[in-house]
């Protein structure tokens, strides 16, 4: 007991020690009840009302609701606006999500009419392929993203043709190029 | 004499040799291993560079993060002075090939710069083969892959902060608890301190008549002695008391008058003094005291 009673600290240090425990209590029962309600939200991320201060994983949420709905120019702009926020696995999977966005575009146009959509599908597979990338970097473990740019790397159109501006032909006329009669002929 | 020739001729052999291998600088390329890669994949390369006398590495010059081609990157490179001539390079990759059959991907060259006798020179790391792997089966046509989905957002952790508010709001009632305890709020809990008890019981007894008070605080005392000591306590049991309990012999004078003015109350009615009030306020003095003495203990 007489062991106990020295390890209890005096009177005004236990005071102190309460007081700093009932202010960490207050702002833990904060946070947990503010965790709570974005936990709800994040439920029903249609109904996300977005402000300057709304939580960046719900602007996330918000943004693959959108995606969700086919509205994905609106996706894209609320994901941009939270790409160079938080932490590195955040930014990660909004990179990807970008890129999954691009490339789901990309896909239909390249299975359904190929190089007739080239300009499309290259400029939309190239977007994918960057932020693909950018995940990857953040983080070189990231599976789906490793497979998703592999397909976009498959699905890439071939380069086109260089227009053959500097072409020097000798003939002086295309008729020359064709075959002449065959000699002999009557 | 032929012996001693030849040991001769060795060391001389070997100092060349040494000679030559400290005047050309040369690097050594260690990595894990050269296959089972894919697109994504993080490949380290650590290398040992043996530059000669008198030269040292131009840090400046060293390559720094970024594309290397248009399918690899150069994602790390950090550089450590092993020893006088040795210096340690840890490169690290990272490959962005996009492949449809598995094959062979080379690592270019990376030029390693050097100074030696104010002229900068660069010793470059062999071409690297390794073998690459799809991730997507190369029977597979490109319109029946199915593409991996959208990363989902994360739960807040609602749960782990419930917890921790859990856990420092009880911190904080055991620190309530043991402060009341203290101060002797909580009947049956932390130390016993009938005096204290006893100053209570007499504070509230202070709207009553002199003689109530002064009866009722005369017992309230004596009880608080008697749980203090652990039995009854009587004028001719103060020297074990105080033997017990040393804490309390500075009142000595006073318990010894608090006794006497007990005899005088309960056992000798006649010899009390007229003005009781005064018996009340001392003997509420003395109770604080030992209730302080008691406190202190």
């Amino acid at each position: 007991m007489a062991f106990l009673k020295k390890l209890l600290p005096g009177t005004p240090a236990l005071g102190l020690a309460t007081l700093a425990f009932l202010g960490l209590a207050a702002y833990e029962g904060l946070a947990w009840s503010r965790f709570e309600r974005d936990n709800r939200a994040l439920a029903e991320p249609g109904r996300i009302t977005l402000t300057d201060d709304t939580d960046r994983e719900l602007v996330f949420a918000a943004a693959r609701a959108q995606a969700a709905r086919g509205n994905e120019q609106e996706a894209l702009r609320l994901y941009n606006t939270v790409l160079r926020e938080g932490t590195p696995e955040f930014r990660e999977r909004v990179h990807y999500n970008i890129a999954n966005l691009y490339l789901r575009e990309a896909a239909p146009l390249w299975n359904a009419v190929g190089v007739l959509e080239y300009a499309r599908v290259d400029t939309l597979v190239a977007l994918a392929k960057e932020s693909y990338r950018a995940a990857l970097r953040l983080n070189p473990d990231a599976w789906d993203a490793r497979y998703n740019l592999e397909y976009a790397h498959r699905i890439t159109p071939p380069p086109k043709e260089r227009a053959k501006s500097d072409f020097q032909g000798s003939k002086s006329s295309v008729f020359a190029t064709m075959p002449s009669l065959p000699g002999g002929g009557p | 004499m032929a012996l001693m020739r030849s040991i001769a001729l060795m060391l001389c052999l070997a100092a060349g040799a040494l000679r030559a291998e400290t005047a050309a600088p040369h690097l050594e390329l260690q990595a894990s291993r050269d296959f089972g890669y894919t697109l994504g994949s993080l490949i380290e390369h650590h290398l040992r560079l043996w530059l000669p006398d008198g030269a040292e590495l131009v840090t400046p010059l060293l390559p720094s993060p970024g594309a290397v081609n248009d399918w690899l990157d150069l994602r790390t490179l950090r550089w450590e002075q092993e020893s006088a001539h040795v210096v340690r390079i840890d490169v690290t990759y990272q490959v962005f090939k996009g492949i449809r059959d598995p094959e062979t991907a080379v690592i270019p060259p990376l030029a390693i710069a050097y100074r030696v006798g104010g002229t900068n020179a660069e010793i470059h790391t062999p071409e690297w083969s390794f073998g690459l792997i799809p991730l997507i089966p190369p029977a597979t046509p490109d319109d029946k892959v199915m593409l991996r989905g959208d990363a989902h957002e994360r739960q807040f952790p609602a749960q782990s902060a419930f917890y921790r508010f859990v856990a420092f709001l009880s911190a904080a009632a055991l620190g309530v608890l043991a402060l009341a305890s203290r101060f002797g709020l909580i009947p049956g809990l932390g130390r016993r301190r009938p005096f204290a008890d006893a100053c209570r019981r007499i504070a509230r007894l202070r709207s009553a008549s002199p003689g109530v008070r002064l009866d009722a605080g005369l017992r309230a005392v004596h009880e608080a002695l008697a749980k203090t000591h652990g039995k009854p306590v009587f004028p001719a049991m103060l020297d074990a008391f105080f033997e017990a309990r040393p804490v309390f012999a500075p009142l000595r004078a006073e318990f010894e008058a608090f006794f006497d003015a007990s005899q005088r109350h309960f056992f000798e009615p006649g010899a009390e003094e007229t003005d009781v009030s005064v018996h009340c306020q001392a003997l509420e003095g003395f109770c604080r005291r030992c209730a302080r003495l008691e406190r202190s203990a």
